[in-house]
């Protein structure tokens, strides 16, 4: 049985049909949770707004139209819209990034820790980032979306993002040398 | 996927940033939020639904209004319609076309009135936005003391006067008297315009009377009302010609505005009325003559040598003054040549060959007379 497109899913939503709706949840639960994940410090608060975000989903399903809006655009777009609101409402800086302590294959516990710490360092860079850069990044290099994609998500021209991708990446690079430099600093006065 | 080209340094962050591992939704955590998500698209359907009821509901309730409204703009405009056939259909049967009207005038009455040799009444009407002037004219003719009471069939209908009447001037009057030897059985008017249902209409009518009731009296069947203490009608009797200038009131009768008693005395120009009688009382410039009050000017010589008892003739016109209407005069003259002092009566004359009638006490004695050969009847 061939598997219903996502425009079809869409429509069968849009009428009432609660298996469409789970079976689009399906498709786009995890990159929403990974990409909001991604962004916030803490799991809790990465559920409740992947919560949110198919809440929203399911209350503007009737109003969406497909307008040059791919459906996952869509929801990454509501998806960053609550993030910089929860940033807003609780104005906290970083917060501890969230790792996954056992992704790694590394058998060795020093190798272990220190890809954990330049993982570690890495997410503070990336999240040490303005809002846009960040959300660039996430979204290019994390959850691959092309720049079409995520010019519809961030309201900007492909154009524009090519040459705001490249200043993220040097804005990237200078903050990772600066944890570098700091988690040195940090080691020579620990000898 | 990602073909930007980017230098080994570029490269090496974005590996970095794909290194790191990624964090996987807790199931428990997953099928929570698939069952909030799902209860909550089960309100929103239901609402949703709710709302597109109401939605319905409302357009239906509009429509049924705009029907509502449609229908009674149509019943107005469909009555309006109505109504203003009805109009016109008025207009058609008030109008007095271009068609010839005949008014066939039969002999239906024999009346001692000897002066009648012809009576014109002409029907004249006017579209103008002005008073709309009506006469009728009939002529009849007729020989000797034999007068021939037209029965006049005109198919006059005239809608109510809707603005203020206009006394028609004296001279309009179309009315001829002249004898012919040769009676005519039947007469015809012709109609020069057409009523206008809009202006008022003043009718004059000239022509005997053939009934009086009360203060309603008749000429050609048209019934015409005077004001019930109008003094003329002590004046005026059967066969008496009169001039008539009123309007058609609400029932049809045709309300006198002024009469004139055309019968007895050739009228001096200016003067409606001609009345006999004795004077009854003096006041100032105002003598009472067979109960009907006469103003005269200031400065008429004859109040110097006027007395009770004298028999005068007045012509002149009627006026309102306040509550009462007296007669203004336009010309007095003392009659010395007839009295019956006894019996407070005097002859009034027809103008015909001596031919007259005895008024007593300003009424009608109903006495015919011979004045010369003392041949008469009484009645």
């Amino acid at each position: 049985m061939q598997q219903p497109t996502e425009q079809e899913l869409i429509a069968r939503a849009q009428r009432g049909d609660e298996q469409a709706v789970s079976l689009l949840y399906e498709t786009h639960i995890d990159s929403i949770f990974e990409y909001i994940s991604y962004r916030v410090g803490s799991r809790s608060t990465a559920e409740d707004l992947t919560s949110e975000v198919f809440l929203r989903m399911v209350r503007g399903m009737g109003r969406y139209q497909d307008h040059g809006m791919p459906f996952r655009a869509w929801l990454f777009r509501i998806a960053a819209n609550l993030i910089i609101d929860h940033y807003r409402a609780h104005k906290k800086g970083l917060d501890a990034p969230l790792l996954d302590n056992h992704a790694t294959s590394d058998t060795d516990p020093l190798d272990r820790v220190a890809k954990h710490e330049d993982q570690l360092r890495m997410r503070l860079a990336v999240r040490a980032l303005p809002e846009e850069y960040q959300n660039l990044l996430v979204l290019r290099f994390v959850e691959n979306l092309p720049h079409t994609e995520i010019a519809k998500i961030m309201n900007k021209s492909a154009e524009s993002l090519r040459s705001m991708q490249y200043r993220a990446l040097k804005a990237l690079a200078e903050q990772f040398e600066t944890f570098n430099k700091k988690r040195k600093t940090g080691l020579e006065g620990n000898q | 996927m990602i073909n930007d080209p980017f230098n080994p340094e570029e490269q090496n962050l974005i590996q970095q940033i794909q290194g790191i591992p990624r964090l996987q939704i807790d199931p428990t955590a997953r099928d929570a939020i698939r069952q909030r998500m799902l209860s909550e698209f089960r309100m929103v359907t239901q609402a949703a639904t709710a709302s597109a009821a109401a939605r319905a509901q409302v357009v239906r309730l509009a429509i049924a209004a705009a029907v509502a409204v449609t229908v009674t703009v149509i019943v107005v405009i469909v009555l309006v319609i109505l109504q203003s056939r009805n109009q016109n259909t008025d207009e058609i049967s008030t109008s007095i076309t271009t068609t010839p009207i005949t008014l066939s005038v039969t002999p239906q009455q024999t009346t001692t009135s000897p002066l009648l040799a012809s009576q014109t009444a002409t029907l004249i009407t006017s579209p103008s936005p002005s008073p709309t002037i009506v006469t009728v004219t009939v002529s009849a003719s007729e020989t000797g003391t034999h007068t021939s009471m037209p029965e006049t069939s005109v198919p006059l209908v005239i809608p109510g006067p809707s603005a203020t009447a206009e006394s028609l001037p004296t001279s309009s009057s179309q009315s001829t008297a002249s004898e012919t030897s040769t009676p005519t059985a039947t007469h015809s008017a012709t109609p020069s315009a057409t009523a206008s249902p809009v202006a008022p209409n003043i009718i004059v009518i000239e022509g005997p009377i053939t009934n009086i009731v009360n203060h309603v009296i008749t000429v050609y069947d048209f019934a015409i009302e005077l004001e019930p203490d109008h003094p003329i009608l002590t004046l005026i009797e059967i066969g008496d010609i009169v001039s008539i200038e009123g309007m058609v009131g609400s029932e049809g009768t045709v309300v006198a505005t002024v009469i004139s008693n055309l019968s007895d005395t050739p009228l001096v120009s200016g003067a409606t009325v001609s009345l006999d009688g004795p004077v009854e009382s003096i006041n100032g410039s105002i003598i009472v003559v067979n109960g009907i009050a006469v103003q005269l000017a200031e400065n008429d010589p004859l109040l110097q040598t006027v007395q009770i008892g004298q028999f005068v003739r007045v012509q002149g016109n009627f006026q309102g003054r306040g509550t009462t209407i007296v007669l203004v005069v336009v010309t007095i003259v003392v009659n010395t040549t007839v009295t019956d002092s006894e019996n407070s009566c005097y002859w009034k004359e027809s103008g015909m060959s001596g031919m007259g009638k005895w008024k007593c006490d300003g009424k009608d004695k109903e006495k015919w007379k011979d004045k010369e050969t003392g041949m008469g009847k009484n009645k």
